[in-house]
């Protein structure tokens, strides 16, 4: 289970994040929804320990354990994931090997053997032709040259790849051309498990017809102001974030 | 012939003096064992040389293109010359452990301990019709009449001060003459390893000439067996003529008591293709200065570096590249990854003589600093007398990108491995310059050994 407590953060001395609460159960699925600059993902930074931000106040533990004292390796190993709103290039390191080098780092820390070569590319080639990525686009280096739907959807082969219990995606399916969103949500809902807790950060509704969440919330000025069921994001696409204290930010 | 400006009476206590005092005492001391003393051609060439270095001695800063490595204060003490009577005992174990991962390499061997060439530890088998290889030593004593011809004559740079005295010392080295077409298939690797436990003063001479479209690759590592201190200087000749190609390697991964400076002199005739990348983890201090010529049109040099330093590691590499040709491409690109307290330097001084258009010459040097006492200095220059050219230069350096650094941790990354993966990437782009897969291979696993 996820809880977060009265959390507030700020970056370069601006508070983002205002006594926020939330609570993800294992085997649930959750979305957040709220306006621009709300600090939907200042949130799912701060869950995977981006040292940018600094809490103030509150407690984030997943399963009992205290994230914040966390470093982010550790808080990987903890299975946390965060799926990037804006997933990072880096030239000069080639996917296979970034893949590789996290799968194992994961295996080490679960007390595993390496994987072969062969174990490996057998591994990766299943989950990318179910993601609908082709290994040439592997052969690159780390998103350098991925359009942008292709970043994402190699995010969720990371996802896919290390297994991760917490699933932080932020805005996963913006950029993602129709099939697109109906793929990534299929490798989403195969990774459902009641071991399981997601958080899924979207501004469109559409994502929720394919992965039907437990709860949506919605986040205003670095705060959960209202909780409902999924009927709640429809109605949110007819009225908007009017009434929910958008300006106070 | 007299030896003029500094004292060499005074030597009776070395270290009363600097070592430009000490190194022209030491001259007068050792000349006549050199190789090919009694040869009046080559005791005048030394003669001149240490006359004119002891003249100005080593530069110091105020010498312009020493601005950034005070080779005065730096090397406060010049070591006795490595005596051709005290070899040390060196197994091929021994070498093979120096050269860690570099060991593999299948080249033609020529194996040099503290100077001097150990026929023991060498492997000249193999080499190609049209190709002869010989040693400095050897061709100096026999007074060979081609080496005697071509020696000193492919100098972009006559007068400078190293060279000056690398000609005046000058002990062994490898002559390697490709006649016109000959290619070799596997590289000529000049390894030289310091071994013993008194300080010692090695100076090589390398002669290159690649006939026309010829084609080769020679090799030079410089490790150390041991915590031998040393001070290195090495003069490579090269000469690459009409449409030859010749791939250079340099290794210079001596101890840190090492003290290495190294010349390449290279002229390039029409169409000639030359490549030189140097790689630099080791040494205290170490100055690689690259002297290029284009003669003739249509040539290319690409020059790219990579220093990996730590400590107090001063690495400086030099370049001054004289465009006198039409047509002609040149590139210089430096990389330096520098911790704690290392400098690295990088130069780079492109002239394009007047008449030589359609010049396409670019510079960049790249510094990732690991740390807030690392210093990295670039100076590159253009000095353009033609119109129609394409030259550029830029420079940066920065930390780690710290962004990358969360996303690599983010997927379960330990910040050691992923600032590893990172400074990979970052030399990477030199490393793969290497054409050579078993030099590449061994270069990237010594990175990721420096990384580690
Ligand atoms: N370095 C910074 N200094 C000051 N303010 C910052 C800094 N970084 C982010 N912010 C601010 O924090 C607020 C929250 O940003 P965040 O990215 O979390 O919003 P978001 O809810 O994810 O928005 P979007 O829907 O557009 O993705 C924004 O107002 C943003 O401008
Ligand atoms: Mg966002």
């Amino acid at each position: 289970m996820l809880e977060i407590r009265n959390l507030h953060a700020e970056i370069d001395g601006k508070e983002i994040l205002r006594g926020l609460d939330l609570t993800v159960p294992k085997g649930e699925i959750h979305a957040i929804m709220g306006p621009n600059g709300s600090g939907k993902s200042t949130l799912a930074y701060i869950l995977a320990g981006k040292d940018d931000y600094e809490v103030t106040e509150g407690t984030v533990t997943w399963n009992g354990e205290n994230l914040l004292e966390m470093d982010p390796d550790e808080r990987a190993k903890a299975g946390v994931f965060l799926a990037f709103q804006y997933p990072m290039e880096i030239p000069g390191v080639a996917s296979m090997t970034f893949l590789r080098t996290a799968i194992n780092a994961h295996r080490k820390s679960r007390g595993e053997a390496e994987l072969t070569t062969p174990e490996f590319i057998r591994l990766v080639k299943d989950k990318a032709e179910t993601l609908n990525i082709s290994m040439d686009m592997l052969k690159r280096p780390v998103n350098v040259g991925f359009s942008g739907g292709e970043k994402k959807r190699h995010e969720i082969l990371q996802m896919a790849l290390l297994q991760p219990s917490l699933c932080v995606l932020d805005e996963t399916d913006s950029g993602l051309d129709i099939d697109a969103v109906r793929i990534v949500s299929e490798g989403v809902n195969a990774l459902r498990s009641p071991e399981r807790a997601f958080l899924m950060i979207t501004h469109y509704q559409r994502l929720l017809d394919y992965i039907v969440p437990d709860k949506v919330h919605v986040m205003s000025a670095g705060r959960i102001v209202r909780s409902g069921g999924k009927d709640l994001a429809l109605e949110l696409e007819k009225s908007g974030y009017a009434g929910y204290g958008a300006d106070a930010a | 012939m007299n030896i003029p400006a500094l004292n060499v009476e005074a030597a009776a206590d070395p270290r009363s003096q600097d070592a430009s005092s000490q190194l022209v005492a030491q001259f007068a001391r050792a000349s006549a064992s050199l190789p090919g003393a009694g040869n009046a051609q080559i005791d005048d060439l030394r003669e001149d040389a240490i006359a004119e270095f002891a003249v100005a001695g080593l530069p110091n800063r105020r010498v312009e293109q020493w601005k950034y490595t005070d080779l005065r204060r730096m090397m406060s003490e010049a070591y006795p010359p490595a005596s051709a009577k005290s070899k040390p005992a060196l197994t091929a174990a021994q070498v093979e452990a120096a050269l860690g991962e570099a060991a593999g390499i299948d080249a033609v061997k020529l194996v040099f301990v503290n100077g001097a060439l150990r026929h023991e530890l060498s492997d000249v088998n193999g080499l190609p019709a049209g190709v002869s290889l010989t040693t400095l030593a050897e061709a100096l004593k026999s007074h060979d009449a081609w080496v005697l011809a071509v020696l000193g004559r492919t100098n972009p740079q006559a007068g400078e001060t190293v060279t000056l005295l690398n000609t005046a010392f000058m002990s062994d080295g490898v002559v390697l003459r490709l006649e016109p077409g000959a290619k070799l298939d596997r590289p000529v690797h000049l390894i030289h390893v310091t071994a013993g436990d008194t300080p010692l003063a090695a100076t090589l001479r390398n002669i290159v000439v690649a006939g026309e479209g010829s084609e080769a690759a020679f090799i030079e590592s410089y490790v150390s067996a041991g915590a031998t201190p040393a001070q290195l200087n090495v003069v490579t000749e090269l000469s690459v003529g009409p449409g030859a190609k010749l791939r250079h390697y340099k290794l210079s991964g001596e101890n840190k008591r090492t003290q290495h400076l190294s010349s390449a002199m290279v002229e390039l005739s029409e169409g000639a293709d030359y490549l030189a990348v140097n790689f630099a983890d080791g040494t205290e201090l170490a100055r690689h200065q690259t002297f290029l010529k284009y003669a003739g049109k249509g040539a290319r040099a690409h020059f790219y570096g990579t220093q990996l330093l730590v400590e107090r590691q001063h690495c400086d590499m030099t370049l001054i590249v004289n465009h006198d040709a039409v047509g002609c491409e040149s590139r210089e690109h430096v990389k330096a990854v520098l911790a704690d307290h290392a400098q690295g330097v990088f130069q780079a001084k492109v002239i394009v003589q007047p008449g030589a258009q359609q010049t396409d010459g670019r510079q960049m040097a790249q510094a990732l600093l690991l740390s807030d006492n690392a210093e990295f200095d670039a100076k590159p220059e253009l000095e353009i007398y033609a119109d129609d050219v394409k030259c550029n230069h830029g420079a940066t350096s920065g930390a780690l990108d710290d962004d990358l650094m969360f996303y690599l941790r983010a997927r379960g990354i330990p910040e050691i491995e992923a600032r590893s993966l990172l400074i990979q990437a970052f030399i990477g782009e030199v490393l793969d310059q290497v054409e050579h897969e078993g030099l590449r291979d061994a270069l990237s696993a010594r990175a990721a050994r420096w990384l580690a």
